[in-house]
């Protein structure tokens, strides 16, 4: 948890439950932003999202609600996690809050170990989908280096098609296949057909329809 | 001794009877002006009758000339009184009838009297005429003079007036006085004008009976002049009964009536009246003595709204707390009507009482207890608004604890983590003794002197989360150095918060972006406080009923709070008024009296 890179935000329209928290965190070892309402918030951060980071959020605001900030964090690729506190939390926003991914809900006022616990629990959270972000980030660049004709055969290794069906599927000869499969193997940098699966899916890359006639 | 100077004397008797009991209700009547005129006709007649029997057993030409001569003098007056009794107790008759009569008369008997011979009646010799019971009596042989016609005409003239005088009640309804009266008065006149002439020229051979006839008269007039003492007697019987009752049904109804002399500062007050008070049931009262019974803090409000009252076209009323020489406090409503003479000056203040104590308790307890529901309405919003500082306090606290389990702990950071613990624990007890406050019963029921815009703040304080979670945003415009007024601070609180609660429901039922203005303005003696929403506004159906008990528009409202700010603010002699604003939404105003210090310092 001491990575200098990660940030706690927190927002509160308290100022006292503000300076409270920011103190909790510098004395935990985090570094740590506050706002006073949600616009603050989506007007002053704009890095801290990129690296691991938590957002401490308060259920009730003037302006912005808590559950509308988490609505707009929530449509981000790697959403950023959500911890709701609040002072009179009713049951319908509990709910609504868990429903849209809330890390937990605490009711102030709470114990700091059940939030750092939570920080804690959040900012893991992010930083496996951030890490998991980059992958597909990498893999994507790798398929990029790609040819037209090489994504082609690509997208029916991963069916499990034999070299003799793509050939026939694509109208070209099997020498060929061989020949851009390695090259998909070389250029995305797997070893096996079941690891290209792996990170094709990872990608969100599809595999090709249609080859079931020529399997029978 | 014989039948006349029997007969003649009683006549005189029962004149001289009459008179004096005349004289004696006239001492006593509202009307005395008939009483005075019968009385003086009825001494007319005695001396009438006293000379008719002196006439009658003369035997000397020269006093019978005499005694005609001055008999004249009390048949004038005779006359003039039953002129003067049929006008002041008919009411009607034409002025310049009977001055004509009278002046026809006055002059025809000063002729008589001062001519040196009789103008009108001259006796010119004596007549013996004998009369039953072989009595003998004697009669002047008259002839008239130059005056006599003068004289005939005025007592035509007077009989004119008595006959319509007697027409025109007779027309006005009061026909059995009219008949009995006038026709007895010309009836008997004109027998006994006839019968005198008749005697003195020889033609009848009888003494003279003009005193019967007036006496004939005389119970005529008695007899409705009786009739209406007799009347008043029974109209007051009638009152007393009716005044009985009325105080019968006034105590039933725990009313007390009272009535005030302004003139000579008496203030009339039956038994139940003074147990109110608790003033002694034959003490006098003035108005001093009444406002001494009064509580300190109401005797110059209660002054205010006589003195109102005593100008102005709107009737008495008000509410006040009377201080019983045991100490107890007892509300007390009294209301009453002012009257005037005819120059418009205030002459009397009647009214009742009321002993309103028990409703005073229950409208007390009403409101407190419609306060207690708010707060459990407000319950969450509460909540929320104290677990700020006491999440802040919690984790500045468990920090301030691992810090001095470490090794060095940080004294500074230490210093302001108490500093901050300390500011939110007070901040959470502001919280609960705004709240304690709401909760306390009747507390402090006396009015004080209350900051406007302090409770202005503190109820939006309290409402904070109430209204970020309705997404309503409130602009506060407090006028700055305003100065206190006479209230209750829970009291007033919770009409705000009603009033900020009603239009945080009008707004979010609207579609724009939901704003609330509460404002604070000073307008002469009073402070006003406003409430103005964007929101839909009163429809017009439930705006005359606004105030009432059970008038809402709002899905599942029970329509009290309005019905219990209204009490609450009339309680402190306050205004609360409500109207749609032309560019939509409502505005509440709330006036409030600024306390007296205040005012005299302005002045």
């Amino acid at each position: 948890m001491s990575a200098t890179n990660q940030t706690v935000l927190i927002v509160d329209d308290d100022p006292s439950v503000r300076r409270s928290l920011l103190r909790l965190m510098r004395h935990a070892g985090l570094k740590a932003l506050a706002f006073a309402s949600a616009e603050e918030f989506l007007e002053k951060q704009s890095t801290a999202l990129l690296h691991p980071a938590c957002v401490v959020l308060d259920l009730r605001m003037p302006g912005l609600s808590g559950l509308e900030l988490q609505q707009k964090l929530s449509m981000d690729s790697t959403p950023c996690p959500v911890i709701f506190i609040s002072g009179n939390g009713d049951i319908p926003a509990t709910v609504k809050a868990m429903r849209q991914g809330a890390v937990t809900f605490l009711m102030k006022p709470f114990d700091n170990d059940d939030l750092l616990h939570a920080v804690a629990e959040a900012l893991e959270k992010h930083r496996a989908l951030l890490d998991s972000e980059s992958q597909v980030r990498a893999i994507r660049e790798r398929m990029s280096e790609l040819t037209e004709r090489e994504r082609k055969v690509m997208s029916w290794v991963i069916t499990g098609a034999l070299n003799k069906q793509i050939a026939a599927e694509l109208g070209i000869v099997e020498n060929t296949v061989k020949v851009h499969r390695s090259r998909v193997m070389e250029k995305m940098r797997v070893v096996s057909v079941a690891e290209l699966v792996r990170v094709c899916a990872q990608a969100g890359f599809a595999a090709a329809k249609g080859g079931r006639t020529i399997l029978i | 001794m014989n039948w006349m100077t029997v007969t003649w004397p009683m006549v005189i008797g029962a004149c001289v009877t009459l008179a004096l009991i005349n004289l004696r209700i006239a001492m006593g009547a509202s009307r005395r002006a008939p009483h005075v005129f019968f009385f003086a006709s009825a001494l007319a007649v005695a001396a009438i009758s006293g000379m008719e029997l002196a006439l009658l057993r003369s035997d000397n030409l020269g006093r019978t000339q005499t005694i005609l001569r001055w008999a004249a003098v009390p048949i004038a007056i005779m006359v003039a009184s039953v002129a003067g009794f049929v006008r002041t107790f008919f009411g009607t008759g034409r002025l310049w009838l009977v001055l004509t009569g009278a002046v026809l008369l006055v002059s025809a008997q000063i002729a008589n009297l001062v001519g040196e011979v009789p103008l009108v009646r001259h006796a010119v010799a004596l007549r013996q005429v004998g009369t039953f019971g072989g009595v003998q009596c004697t009669v002047p042989v008259v002839v008239g003079g130059p005056w006599t016609l003068v004289e005939i005409a005025a007592v035509a003239v007077v009989m004119a007036f008595v006959f319509d005088a007697s027409l025109a009640l007779w027309r006005r309804g009061g026909r059995r006085r009219a008949v009995i009266v006038g026709l007895s008065v010309i009836f008997f006149f004109l027998v006994s004008r006839g019968h005198a002439m008749l005697v003195e020229n020889g033609t009848l051979q009888t003494p003279y009976f003009v005193s019967f006839a007036f006496l004939a008269v005389l119970i005529a007039m008695g007899h409705e002049l009786g009739y209406d003492v007799l009347h008043a007697a029974r109209l007051s019987n009638d009152l007393q009964t009716s005044e009985q009752r009325l105080h019968q049904a006034a105590a039933a109804a725990r009313l007390a009536l009272w009535e005030w002399d302004i003139r000579k500062d008496r203030i009339w007050a039956p038994n139940e009246e003074r147990m109110l008070y608790g003033i002694a049931p034959e003490e006098e009262i003035d108005f001093k003595r009444f406002a001494s019974t009064l509580h300190a803090d109401d005797r110059e409000a209660v002054k205010r709204a006589v003195d109102e009252a005593l100008v102005g076209p709107e009737p008495f009323a008000a509410e006040y707390r009377v201080v019983l020489p045991d100490g107890t406090v007892r509300w007390i409503a009294a209301g009453g009507r002012v009257d005037r003479d005819a120059q418009g000056h205030a002459r009397l203040l009647r009214g009742v009482s009321m002993d309103v104590t028990e409703r005073k308790r229950v409208e007390l307890e009403v409101a407190h207890l419609s306060r207690v529901s708010i707060l459990g309405e407000l319950s969450g919003s509460i909540a929320h608004e104290l677990n700020q500082p006491l999440a802040a306090i919690l984790s500045n606290a468990q920090v301030g604890c691992r810090s001095v389990g470490s090794a060095q702990p940080d004294l500074t950071e230490m210093a302001a983590i108490f500093d901050d613990i300390a500011t939110d624990a007070k901040r959470a007890g502001g919280i609960i003794h705004g709240i304690r406050a709401m909760f306390k019963k009747n507390t402090p029921a006396e009015p004080h002197s209350v900051d406007v815009n302090e409770a202005v703040a503190d109820t939006v304080n309290l409402l904070h989360s109430e209204i970020v979670i309705r997404k309503v945003h409130v602009d506060l415009f407090l006028a700055e150095s305003l100065p206190p007024v006479i209230a209750g601070r829970a009291e007033i609180q919770q009409v705000l918060i009603n009033l900020i609660l009603n239009s945080l429901d009008a707004v979010n039922a609207g579609t724009v972006p939901a704003r609330i203005e509460i404002a604070t303005v000073r307008r002469g003696g009073r402070v006003i406080v406003s409430v103005r929403d964007n929101g839909v506004g009163i429809t017009a159906e439930v705006m005359p009923r606004l105030f009432e008990p059970f008038a809402t528009n709002k899905p599942g409202g029970l329509g009290l709070g309005l019905a219990i700010c209204r009490r609450i603010t009339d309680r402190f002699g306050g205004v609360l008024s409500a109207e749609n604003h032309p560019e939509g939404g409502a505005i509440f105003r709330m006036a409030l009296s600024v306390t007296d210090a205040q005012k005299a310092a302005r002045n």
